[in-house]
């Protein structure tokens, strides 16, 4: 599938759509599964996502102390961890741009009691309300895929990220070999939308989901994209075959 | 799948539930607020990364640690006898590196670890099941300890009086005295006999 899109027009999925519309479509695909967020992300990747989000928090290098800045977060996965790891003298900012999905995780961090040091922002990647140089860690997890301007985003994230701090841009990818491939566009262009329909209603959602992720620059891209706009010593670790991929990049 | 991370998701679920038997943990995790220690163990081959708060986070990358412990799995468990532990320093059997008193409150909050098990198990199965439950597990424990002193005792018997394979203490200390006897004469006749060839030559 190629990246390239006329003038004002992106994808979302397969579908080419205006460029102003595809917020408003994705936000539409959010609000829908907010709600069964979780327990479709343990469905589908049968709770290996858990361990895709352990091996992000490993690369992290968070300490007490550090402001943390969970982009995307959803329901507060990573959140809840940095949280122990800053400590009272951290802070860790839960960012989404879709109000339900931030509504679901605010209300699943409260009730474990995770308070104190956390703070909730509705914000688009592409233009975060943060000042220059102001986090120590950057995390994105499963939502870069989701932004309309993806280099306008990681740009974004550079700005505000301080010297000496890191982007870790954890993301559906290319699986590395060619059965992995086969059996992968089986599972979701074929299982998921079913399991979405089944669990949570709606499979038009799920379909989008797949074919968002064929539509995702692979590795190598975009590593290249978080050196164009800055970032330094980049890096990625494929996991489970390459099917997620954990990019790391410094500001220095 | 990274299997480090894996492992450390079912390492840290399983610390977590057993700290969280013992209302008094949180006072022992206190002191390690936001400290982090590492663990490197000879038998694993990543670190064991230990972050506390109220709860312990448990990661497996090199990261900057406040203390590192290192040591083998055989001498974790002799760890547990505060008295080793200098021996064990002495003969690289574990090495620390960073805050010991991290280390030592660390450890303090496995050591002094006081589960009320009878209390655990009345909520799954009442009070009194719970408490009979638990008198008969106590008695139990009693009665194999009894047992296996007992064996211990007729196998020693049997070994030293009876089939005569182990010598008793008493013999070996007599023969360990009587070995030393002759050794010390063996020298004396060495020291006379060397003087005696000096003497003739």
């Amino acid at each position: 599938m190629s990246n390239q899109h006329p003038e004002n027009t992106t994808h979302f999925g397969f579908k080419d759509v205006d460029v102003n519309k595809k917020e408003k479509l994705v936000a539409e695909v959010f609000h829908s599964v907010a709600d069964k967020y979780d327990v479709m992300n343990d469905l589908m990747s049968l709770g290996i996502h858990r361990i895709w989000k352990r091996f992000t928090i490993d690369c992290s290098g968070v300490r007490a102390g550090h402001t943390v800045l969970d982009i995307a977060g959803g329901t507060g996965d990573l959140t809840a961890k940095f949280s122990k790891l800053v400590g009272n003298q951290g802070q860790v900012f839960l960012a989404d741009i879709n109000d339900s999905m931030l509504r679901v995780g605010r209300d699943k961090l409260i009730n474990k009691g995770i308070v104190g040091n956390v703070d909730y922002v509705q914000a688009n990647a592409e233009d975060l309300p943060f000042p220059d140089n102001s986090i120590d860690v950057i995390t994105i997890a499963f939502g870069l895929r989701n932004v309309t301007n993806k280099d306008k985003a990681l740009a974004s994230m550079y700005r505000v990220l301080k010297p000496g701090g890191r982007l870790l841009v954890l993301e559906f990818s290319k699986p590395q070999h060619d059965w992995l491939n086969t059996v992968y566009d089986l599972y979701s262009f074929h299982a998921l939308p079913k399991l979405g329909q089944l669990i949570a209603g709606d499979s038009d959602s799920y379909q989008y989901l797949a074919e968002s992720i064929r539509m995702h620059p692979d590795q190598d891209t975009l590593e290249t994209m978080m050196k164009d706009v800055g970032f330094e010593n980049t890096e990625y670790f494929n996991l489970t075959g390459g099917i997620v991929a954990l990019h790391r990049g410094f500001k220095f | 799948m990274p299997l480090p991370q894996l492992l450390c998701g079912v390492l840290e679920k399983s610390i977590n539930t057993v700290l969280s038997l013992d209302p008094d943990s949180c006072t022992r995790l206190r002191p390690l607020q936001q400290k982090m220690i590492a663990v490197t163990l000879a038998e694993v081959p990543f670190p064991l990364v230990f972050a506390v708060s109220d709860v312990v986070t448990l990661m497996s990358h090199n990261h900057e640690v406040d203390c590192r412990i290192s040591t083998s799995i055989p001498d974790l468990m002799t760890l547990q006898n505060n008295g080793q532990i200098t021996a064990m320093i002495q003969s690289g059997a574990l090495q620390l590196e960073g805050d010991i008193q991290c280390a030592q409150h660390f450890a303090a909050v496995f050591q002094q670890l006081n589960i009320d098990w009878e209390e655990q198990l009345s909520s799954v199965l009442g009070d009194v099941t719970a408490h009979n439950a638990m008198q008969f597990i106590t008695s139990l424990k009693t009665r194999a300890s009894h047992n296996v002193s007992a064996l211990a005792q007729a196998s020693k018997d049997a070994l030293i009086n009876e089939k005569h394979v182990v010598a008793p203490t008493q013999a070996i200390a007599q023969f360990c005295d009587d070995v030393a006897t002759i050794r010390s004469d063996v020298a004396r006749l060495e020291a006379r006999l060397n003087s005696f060839t000096k003497e003739t030559l």
